[in-house]
């Protein structure tokens, strides 16, 4: 469990950015990107553990980027991050297979711990 | 009409509000998390963080940098809400068109729109309801907007007519419109009618409403 591979979505770079480097102290492998596209690039490439997805995106909202994920690979677990999202998103992100939904800011312990249970209930 | 400007109204301030809430959330999210990478630091840096120090001036001003950005749109939103405060009053038309983009831009970028502002540096002062007059910005930009492909660019641009005394606010885009002029997301021409009525104002669209102007008067009370 100490080395999961986590690839954290969200156009706020300096968010993102900050969420990587703590989570990289805690020691996952966590990786950046800022864009729904670049998450889907990404996947393609190298498919993580986790994904920890924001769901308000320009261009491609997390909510696509999700339908995408689960129909071509089904095996990553989802971890949607919002800021004020309405109950149908939440409600949407869930139906479509994410582990979970959590609130932007969310604490480094309940991310932490919601990632494990993630990868345990959904080991690749 | 009155109950149809007040639910438009509404409806627009509590756009306003749930973009500015969310913009504002996500700064503070970077500010938590950096306070949280400063103790995460620290604490693996056991009581000696000259190797540290570095990094953890940049986290300092990284936060400083978002606290500044925060109290801005908070200085925004609160000129904003005191735009009601009285109906009609002296005002400058660059800064009420300012403002709006400023607090609705998540709105617009989350859609893959761009709005560019080209505002006349040298456009008087006028005298009407600014808080109308954002509101039918508004109205006319969040139309334009549903009907535009993701990367689209909307230009506002803002211009005096000296011979005449007025002032003109010109909203156009050079992109292809997808869909119908209204649809059941698009405030209705009835509604929009209301407002500029409201504002002694004159629109002009060109076909197929690629380009709005809005024709103000320096003075409410001497109309178009």
């Amino acid at each position: 469990m100490q080395h999961l591979s986590v690839l954290v979505v969200d156009d706020e770079n300096g968010f993102a950015d900050i969420l990587v480097q703590r989570l990289n102290i805690r020691g996952f492998m966590a990786h950046a990107v800022y864009g729904g596209q670049q998450a889907i690039d990404f996947v393609r490439e190298d498919i993580p553990d986790v994904i920890l997805l924001d769901v308000k995106m320009p261009l491609m909202s997390g909510i696509e980027v999700l339908r995408h994920i689960k129909q071509q690979y089904p095996s990553i677990a989802v971890i949607m991050l919002t800021g004020y999202s309405s109950l149908n998103d939440d409600q949407e992100a869930l139906r479509l297979g994410a582990f979970d939904v959590l609130r932007k800011p969310p604490e480094i312990d309940v991310i932490v711990e919601t990632l494990r249970l993630a990868c345990k209930q959904n080991p690749a | 009409m009155d109950d149809v400007f007040t639910d438009t109204h509404s409806t627009f301030i509590a756009r306003t509000l749930s973009q500015f809430t969310h913009e504002l959330n996500n700064h503070m999210a970077i500010i938590k998390e950096s306070a949280g990478l400063i103790g995460d630091i620290l604490a693996i840096s056991e009581g000696d963080i000259s190797s540290s120090q570095g990094q953890l001036m940049d986290i300092v001003h990284s936060i400083d940098g978002q606290v500044k950005t925060s109290t801005r749109l908070i200085g925004i939103l609160n000129r904003f809400g005191h735009r009601m405060d009285s109906h009609c009053c002296l005002f400058n038309v660059n800064e009420a068109l300012d403002e709006i983009l400023s607090l609705t831009a998540r709105l617009f970028t989350t859609k893959g729109v761009k709005i560019e502002a080209d505002l006349d540096p040298a456009l008087p002062r006028i005298v009407n309801a600014s808080a109308i007059l954002q509101l039918l910005c508004f109205t006319i930009l969040f139309n334009m907007q549903q009907r535009l492909s993701k990367g689209s660019l909307i230009t506002v641009r803002t211009a005096q007519l000296q011979a005449e005394g007025l002032v003109c606010i010109e909203i156009l885009t050079i992109e292809k419109f997808m869909g119908n002029c209204e649809t059941k997301d698009t405030y209705p021409k009835h509604v929009q009618q209301v407002i500029i009525d409201r504002l002694g104002a004159i629109v002009k669209y060109n076909e197929d409403e690629w380009e709005a102007v809005i024709t103000l008067p320096l003075s409410r009370d001497k109309g178009v």
